[in-house]
């Protein structure tokens, strides 16, 4: 039965064809961890013949499970998994680790080292924090394992400058961790599930767009207007200018896409200005929006449609039934009450997967 | 020996035009910014780097393979510094060290399986075979390290148990789970104390190869600088140099600044390459304004300076007896610093260079000297520089609008510049420039940039007052300077 169940969740992930999967979580603490090492004992239970390639979202040394007071969970690994962590994690681990690669990558528990699992065993993760660097590990694991499943435990945060479609698939993890009540994660995870699908900007105009942002790092918005000229505004980063984007829009822009973190500031920045009006607001990829309902439901009504450069595929939302001190609330509830509100498979995380 | 100022090597772009020899290793990146300068003393050694240097540069030229072969090596080469130390201090040390060192290893034995290449770059990789069976014990000659059951029965043992006790938890409840839960870790108490003594195991035998293989990296570090020297060359167009005896003549055939040059390029101006010989003794450079005095000695400064560090210079011919010092200073000098006054800042630099001059054969190239000075009194003390100069051993080349008449041991070189009566026609044929960077371009595109020797003395140069007026100095300056040289259009009256 196991096996079957193993075999279905393979099929629903489609994790026998993807190149790359990242697992994000609704808030703190949802239990990403936990549906990467479902994850992991699904392939093995499956017999999936590729090779995991596993790395995790570093938080430049600020180790979020220090923020909550959790323990940092660990992830237990098969024999041949390959890994790209810290050099203070290699360490650590119960696995035993043949080192491949060290890639350059420094992160504040040392230089991240691409690894081969030698046997099972325990292991933390410990990646690095930016997108080129997410990317490079990929290009390492790639060199020995063409075939290998990339899985990124974690998404950029907020304060990461810029990347996009660093995975090819998302997995979304709403925990009860993250809401007060089933009815407020239900809702919460709808919002988010409607960001991580947004549908990408039409062809011409991505390609456009990426071409004038293409060689300049320091351009953090551009704005293509209806006779399809693109115009690109240089700052530090998007946090805090908000404002001087939106004073930048004029009549006639149709497009404003912006290469960073778009969030709730920044969008009621944007919705002062009356151009903003009817546009369409594009970034990176669904990852890069951090919007509420309330927000989302105001650009609807403003007009304002939402895309990206890089659309992703969302094959299932996870659920996480445990709440912050131990109590549970009932997985069958939660699972029916997320799947009225989202068009994407819902699965409970518990131990009834494995 | 390096006799030239951090300050006159950042004025000269040294720095700047060495960017293009791109060193892979962090050993080559090291030795490259040591600016190793190669004195009068030297010459064998320096001929012998020089001729390393072409031997690569030929073999780049036939031999792409083995040279794209051996960059990709270079490039993953590390900085082991730490973990030689440490193993020679006897600490133990940690699994990604381990790798590291294994890496360096075979790297090391790559390069070896292409010996006519360290032949060519002069380079002695010795094989390390005992360090290279410690931390490859299966002899997989793969790229990766981890601590090998092979190293210890003990350690193979305590995986094998506590995989049978992983593999007994993957069915296991109750009592029963939490029971292989605790020998899987007490297994593992055991595994990792077995691990750290095979880890001190093992960097105790690779501590007698420590000082060998550090010795190696050196060479590699050596290959990979001689290498990039090599690309620098062929880049360059650059051919070997011939080092003359000492009071030989110093020729640059078409010599050229590469920094300017790419920077001329950037803008759509051309850079025209020049010849010069310079004997023993005072060169006095003259040319008009905008004639290109500066770029000149800069480049010229240039290609001597590269010389004597180890590198082919921007020419297409060059010959060079070897100084002992190669001092540049331009007009400009930073004095805030030193709380010297402009004057004595470049006073304090003449004493200083003269110093050295008395008893080592120098390049000395001084762009404008005095220029703030009272022109007669300046002129005086460029005569004297000159004369004294000419006596000494080495060379010094002096750009200046002072008039210095020709004798024994002063000679006279000319920057052509522009055709008398070709300024006149564009002045009348063409109208006025529309921008300023128009009228620079249109007086850059007349200038004749080839130095010439002069026999005797030159005469100096008097294009300033007609270049003037056509980039667009006020009339009024040009009507009050009637009966001074000068007409009221801005041209000279000759």
């Amino acid at each position: 039965m196991a096996e079957d169940r193993a075999v279905r969740l393979i099929e629903a992930l489609d994790l026998d064809r993807l190149a790359s999967l990242a697992i994000m979580g609704l808030g703190k603490n949802a239990g990403k961890t936990t549906v990467l090492n479902h994850l992991i004992r699904t392939c093995a239970k499956a017999g999936l013949p590729r090779v995991l390639a596993l790395t995790s979202v570093g938080r430049d040394g600020e180790d979020q499970d220090l923020v909550t007071g959790g323990m940092k969970p660990r992830i237990y690994v098969r024999e041949g998994t390959l890994i790209a962590t810290a050099a203070g994690s290699v360490g650590k681990s119960d696995a035993v680790l043949e080192i491949l690669a060290l890639t350059g990558i420094r992160t504040a528990t040392g230089e991240v080292a691409v690894a081969r699992a030698r046997s099972n065993g325990y292991l933390e993760l410990a990646g690095p924090s930016i997108a080129r660097d997410l990317a490079l590990c990929e290009t390492f694991f790639r060199r020995e394992e063409a075939d290998c499943l990339y899985i990124i435990d974690g998404a950029l945060d907020r304060k990461s400058q810029a990347g996009g479609g660093l995975t090819e698939a998302v997995v979304l993890v709403a925990g009860m961790a993250n809401a007060a009540s089933i009815e407020e994660l239900a809702e919460k995870t709808a919002v988010q599930a409607e960001l991580l699908k947004l549908p990408s900007l039409a062809e011409e105009e991505r390609q456009e767009i990426e071409a004038a942002m293409e060689g300049k790092a320091g351009a953090r918005a551009a704005i293509r207007d209806i006779r399809g000229e693109v115009r690109l505004m240089e700052m530090p980063s998007l946090a805090g200018h908000g404002k001087e984007v939106a004073q930048g829009l004029a009549p006639g822009d149709r497009i404003l896409f912006l290469r960073g973190a778009v969030t709730e500031r920044f969008v009621e920045d944007l919705l002062s200005n009356k151009h903003f009006r009817q546009m369409t607001l594009a970034a990176e990829d669904g990852t890069r929006y951090f919007i509420g309902g309330r927000t989302l439901a105001r650009l609807k009504q403003q007009g304002v449609k939402l895309e990206v450069i890089h659309p992703l595929i969302l094959p299932m939302v996870f659920v996480n039934p445990a709440r912050g001190g131990g109590s549970q609330v009932d997985a069958r509830e939660l699972v029916k009450a997320v799947s009225t509100a989202v068009d994407v498979p819902v699965m409970d995380t518990g131990p009834a997967l494995v | 020996m390096l006799l030239i100022s951090r300050q006159d090597r950042e004025r000269l772009g040294l720095s700047q035009a060495l960017e293009a020899c791109r060193c892979l290793t962090p050993q080559g990146k090291r030795m490259k910014l040591k600016y190793r300068y190669y004195g009068p003393d030297e010459k064998e050694l320096l001929e012998a780097e020089l001729s390393a240097v072409d031997r690569l540069a030929e073999y780049t030229k036939h031999h792409p393979l083995e040279i794209r072969q051996a960059l990709g090596h270079l490039s993953r080469f590390r900085d082991l510094r730490g973990s030689l130390a440490g193993l020679s201090k006897a600490r133990t040390l940690d699994l990604t060290e381990l790798f590291e060192i294994k890496e360096a290893v075979r790297l090391l034995h790559q390069l070896l399986k292409i010996p006519v290449l360290l032949a060519r770059a002069d380079v002695l990789i010795k094989p390390l075979p005992e360090a290279e069976a410690l931390l490859d014990p299966r002899k997989m000659e793969s790229s990766g390290f981890y601590l090998y059951d092979e190293y210890s029965a003990r350690l193979a043992g305590l995986r094998q148990a506590r995989k049978k006790v992983e593999i007994k938890l993957e069915s296991a409840g109750g009592e029963e789970r939490s029971r292989l839960l605790e020998e899987r870790s007490q297994l593992l108490t055991e595994e990792n104390e077995e691990e750290r003594q095979v880890r001190a195991n093992l960097s105790g035998q690779l501590a007698p190869y420590a000082d060998r293989l550090s010795e190696n990296l050196d060479a590699a570090g050596q290959l990979d600088f001689r290498l990039a020297k090599a690309q620098l060359a062929i880049r360059w167009a650059a051919s070997k140099p011939d080092l003359l005896e000492a009071g030989a003549t110093l020729i640059l055939e078409q010599f050229y600044h590469p920094v300017i040059e790419a920077h001329l390029s950037a803008r759509g101006a051309a850079y025209e390459r020049q010849t010069v010989t310079l004997a023993q003794g005072t060169s006095v450079l003259t040319g008009a304004n905008m004639g290109g005095k500066s770029v000149a000695l800069k480049a010229m400064a240039l290609s001597v300076v590269l010389i004597h560090l180890g590198y082919f210079p921007p020419c297409a011919y060059a010959a060079s007896p070897l100084f002992g010092f190669v001092s540049y200073s331009s007009d400009y000098f930073d004095t805030t610093k030193r709380g010297l006054s402009t004057f004595a800042a470049e006073i304090v630099k003449i004493r200083d260079d003269i110093r050295q001059a008395r008893h080592m054969p120098g390049l000395v190239i001084l762009d404008e000297p005095l220029r703030g000075t009272n022109p007669q009194e300046a002129t005086a003390l460029v005569r004297a520089l000159c004369r004294l100069y000419a006596a000494f051993p080495g060379v010094l080349v002096v750009a200046t609008h002072y008039e210095v008449p020709a004798e024994e041991g002063i000679r006279h070189l000319r920057l052509r510049g522009i055709e008398p009566g070709e300024l006149e026609e564009i002045i009348s044929g063409t109208g006025d420039p529309q921008s300023d960077e128009e009228a620079v371009r249109r007086i850059e595109s007349l200038m004749d940039y080839s130095i010439e020797a002069v026999d005797g003395s030159a005469s100096i140069p008097a294009d300033a007052i007609r270049i003037a007026g056509w980039l667009g100095l006020d009339k009024g300056v040009f009507e009050l300077l009637e009966g001074e040289g000068g007409g009221a259009d801005g041209r000279a009256q000759t």
